[in-house]
Formats: structure tokens, sequence, C-alpha cells
């Protein structure tokens, strides 16, 4: 099964999760109440894949592991996208994600919905807040030069929501936001091995 | 929202203003000001509560291999320590730039 990190993963229960440190009772309640964990940017040995568990406050974050061949089902967030499990919600949010899908549509990009939008969206829990960001995943194309990324954000710049845009390449992702910043000096990308510095370079 | 703030002695002088990073899940703003005194600042606000010793460490470990006198803004939104380090050497790069 190919999975890609921000894949949401439903899972059987808590005792599908291995982990070097002992699982917080969080986690466990967490996962009783929506059994979906997010596909972390690591390694994991062979039939095992790294995952991440989120809880109700942000420093709930913990990281486990999982056999592969104990997951029930994969969301992609382009599945999200492809699917439009938003329409007909009434949330703010999902007004504010409808028109970021619609400027990516637009160019078509390929993308989908991550973090806590994601999470909502795919486990059917409410995750969101008023205040949340809009976590965005685009796979990366070579179109993607500054100044196609420069329109990207102009467009989205009128979102009511701060709209946050990772671009994956085969290689990791990095930030929109940063890349648009970077005057061609080397940028943050986090690949399966850690975060590096890179010089991300695309020639019109 | 917590802050904390490390002070150490230091001596080696930098050139100029740094400020590298994004305001964004999971990632930091680092900005690097040249001091006269000879310590370093190095103030850090973070919405993630619970992770003051983690910080502590980190921070400690980072101005023990690199004696700047600056003084350091950290804005964090959820880093991992990983990316908390090379956005750390990524603004020593800038500040250190003639």
């Amino acid at each position: 099964m190919e999975l890609n990190p921000h894949d949401l993963l439903e899972i059987e229960s808590a005792k599908e999760l291995t982990s070097l440190s002992d699982i917080p009772e969080w986690v466990k309640s967490s996962i009783a109440e929506a059994p979906f964990v997010v596909v972390r940017r690591a390694r994991a040995s062979e039939g095992w894949i790294a995952v991440g568990i989120r809880g109700k406050e942000r420093n709930e974050r913990f990281a486990a592991f999982v056999p592969v061949d104990r997951i029930l089902r994969r969301i992609t967030p382009e599945q999200l996208t492809r699917e439009r499990k938003w329409n007909g919600k009434s949330k703010e949010i999902f007004r504010g994600l409808e028109e970021i899908g619609k400027v990516l549509d637009y160019h078509s990009l390929e993308w989908g919905p991550t973090g806590s939008i994601g999470f909502e969206l795919a486990s059917g829990k409410e995750t969101t807040k008023k205040t949340s960001d809009i976590d965005i995943v685009i796979r990366f194309s070579k179109n993607f030069t500054l100044n196609f990324a420069r329109m990207i954000e102009a467009e989205l710049k009128n979102n009511q929501f701060r709209v946050d845009i990772q671009i994956e390449t085969s290689e990791g992702a990095f930030l929109l936001n940063e890349y648009l910043a970077s005057g061609e000096k080397p940028i943050l990308l986090r690949t399966v091995d850690g975060p590096r510095l890179k010089n991300i370079v695309i020639k019109e | 929202m917590e802050n904390f703030t490390f002070t150490f002695p230091a001596t080696n002088q930098i050139n100029r203003f740094a400020h590298v990073g994004v305001v964004g899940s999971g990632d930091l703003e680092v900005l690097i000001e040249p001091s006269s005194e000879l310590q370093t600042e190095v103030i850090i606000r973070t919405g993630i509560i619970g992770f003051g010793a983690t910080w502590e460490s980190l921070i400690q470990r980072f101005f023990a291999q690199h004696d700047i006198a600056a003084k350091v803004k950290i804005n964090d939104f959820g880093a991992t320590p990983g990316v908390v380090k090379l956005r750390l050497e990524q603004a020593l790069e800038v500040a250190a730039d003639e």
C-alpha cells in the first residue's frame, strides 16, 4: 500500500499502536472517539508505518507506529477534495475551504485539506475551531515557479482564515510562504530523514 | 501562551539582523539582532504549553556550541526540536553574512 505523510488511517483501536514511550490516556480516549491516525514523515521498519495522534490540545501530539496490515482504511487529502467532503456543511471554515478550492482547481493543482480541517472531514469528529488555520497540501508540479506561487498567494490572500500551504515534492515538503520569501536562498525542506535546508529554484 | 527567557555569557559579535522561519503550524520564527552586551539573551514565546525543559536543554546545547552576543527572539508554533535547531543555524548563517 502506498502511504504518504498527511494520509489519515483508520484503525480498530489504540491497541494497534506501538511506541517507545508509554501511551498516554488522552491518546486512548482520542482514538476511542475517532479511530484515525495521521501518517508521519518518518521512517519505520518493514511492515510498519510511522503515525501521529492528535488530542484536543495543541500540545497533545503523540508519535507511534502501526502495522501496515492493521490499517482498515486510508483517506488521502486528495480524496477529501475529490469527494468535496465539505459540501453542505454550514461551518464557516468549510466556506473558507471552498473558496481556496476554487482557486486551486482553476489552476489544475492536485491538492487536499490536511491538519485539523482534514481530520474533521475524514473522521466526522469536530476538530477545527474558529481560530483554526486551513492547512492545505499541494503536490509539486514543475509549474511552481516563484511567479506562479505569487499568483496563488495573491488569489488566496482575501480568505478570512489563515491559509497554510505545504508543497509536497518527491524529496520532501516546503511551505509556500517561505518559498515566496526565500529570494532563492535555502529554505526548510521536511524530509523523511528530518528537516534540512535546500535551495528551491524552479526556472520559468 | 508560555514565555521563557535564557541568558548566557557570550563574546562573538554578529554582523547584522536576521529573520528566518515562518508563522505556521509546526514551524517557528527566529529573529536575531546584534547585542553590545557580552551575552546571549533568548526569549521564547510558544503557544504549546508544557515543554519548558525541552526548550531549556535545546537552547543551552545550541548556544554552548555557538558563542554569539545577540538578542534572539523565537516565536514558536509547535516546531519539533529538529526544526528549531535548523532554524537557529539558518538564522546564524544570515546574521554572519557580510
